[in-house]
């Protein structure tokens, strides 16, 4: 599998050209492609302007909390935005070079830049008005929780 | 070639056993070169700077995260990536000063600087014309 040149918006960054010495910048481990098949996707779409990356997400349900992660390694928190409305949750954001410097002489490329957005939509009973959120070493954590009334509730059985 | 990669992975299990459960991830990197010296950034979200060994030896520079597994008690509603370590190693040859090599890890990225020898950097030979 040949990697995709990458075009961004300066057109001719190109990843390793036509130079042998930099072949080794051409294969990606077909074992990535079986582990997580979008990652063709991805990189289809990564080399196209104007088109996202799509970070991964995970929702983990803790009985009287949501807590929903995503992987953002690289980005400033404080370019990240996140909503909820109704049940949907979206993160969007942009992941940036971090400097012009990686343009120049870029040996290999695997790491995905861009703008990006994730859309997911909660179960029914949760309470808008407590979602927290914190951004730590590049993972996204936020936390929804749930209305009292859909917290799981012991019902007492008895005799009559 | 300044650099090269090992990315087979049954033969970093030879070289060492994983000895931690957790299941082992490769980062995704990028490669940069300059006159002066090569940067490897390597996405690896979760990691706290805390829990990166970053070690040189015998021409290999590896690079282990350790991430704790996630609970496995809670319910997963959906979940699209893995959790666990991150293990890559780099060979890297003479025409780097691997006694300058730095780290440094901001928001899940360690960024990696190996400055080249000097033996190794471009040099421009002046022309002179004859008098």
């Amino acid at each position: 599998m040949k990697l995709i040149p990458l075009k961004r918006k300066k057109s001719n960054v190109a990843a390793p050209g036509a130079d042998g010495a930099r072949s080794l910048g051409r294969v990606r481990p077909d074992m990535d492609v079986l582990a997580d098949p979008w990652s063709v996707f991805d990189r289809v779409l990564s080399g196209v302007p104007g088109l996202r990356w799509r970070p991964s997400v995970d929702v983990v349900d803790r009985g009287h909390a949501l807590v929903v992660r995503a992987e953002l390694p690289g980005i400033d928190p404080k370019e990240v935005d996140l909503s909820l409305s109704g049940r949907t949750l979206t993160i969007s954001g942009e992941k940036r070079h971090e400097k012009e410097e990686k343009d120049e002489g870029l040996y290999r490329s695997e790491c995905s830049y861009g703008a990006f957005r994730r859309s997911v939509e909660l179960p029914p009973g949760i309470d808008p008005d407590q979602v927290s959120a914190e951004f730590v070493n590049g993972v996204l954590t936020v936390r929804v929780k749930k209305s009292t009334a859909t917290q799981a509730r012991r019902i007492p059985v008895s005799r009559n | 070639m300044m650099m090269e990669m090992t990315k087979n992975r049954s033969r970093e299990v030879a070289q060492a056993e994983p000895i931690r459960q957790a299941p082992r991830f490769v980062p995704t990197a990028d490669v940069c070169e300059n006159e002066d010296q090569y940067k490897v950034w390597l996405d690896m979200p979760g990691v706290d700077p805390k829990d990166l060994d970053v070690r040189f030896e015998n021409g290999t520079l590896t690079v282990w995260g350790k991430v704790d597994p996630r609970e496995l008690k809670a319910t997963r509603l959906f979940s699209e990536y893995g959790v666990g370590d991150y293990y890559r190693t780099f060979n890297v040859t003479e025409a780097i000063d691997a006694g300058r090599i730095s780290a440094e890890c901001e928001d899940g990225v360690l960024c990696l600087t190996l400055p080249k020898a000097e033996a190794a950097k471009p040099k421009r030979i002046e022309v002179r014309t004859k008098a």
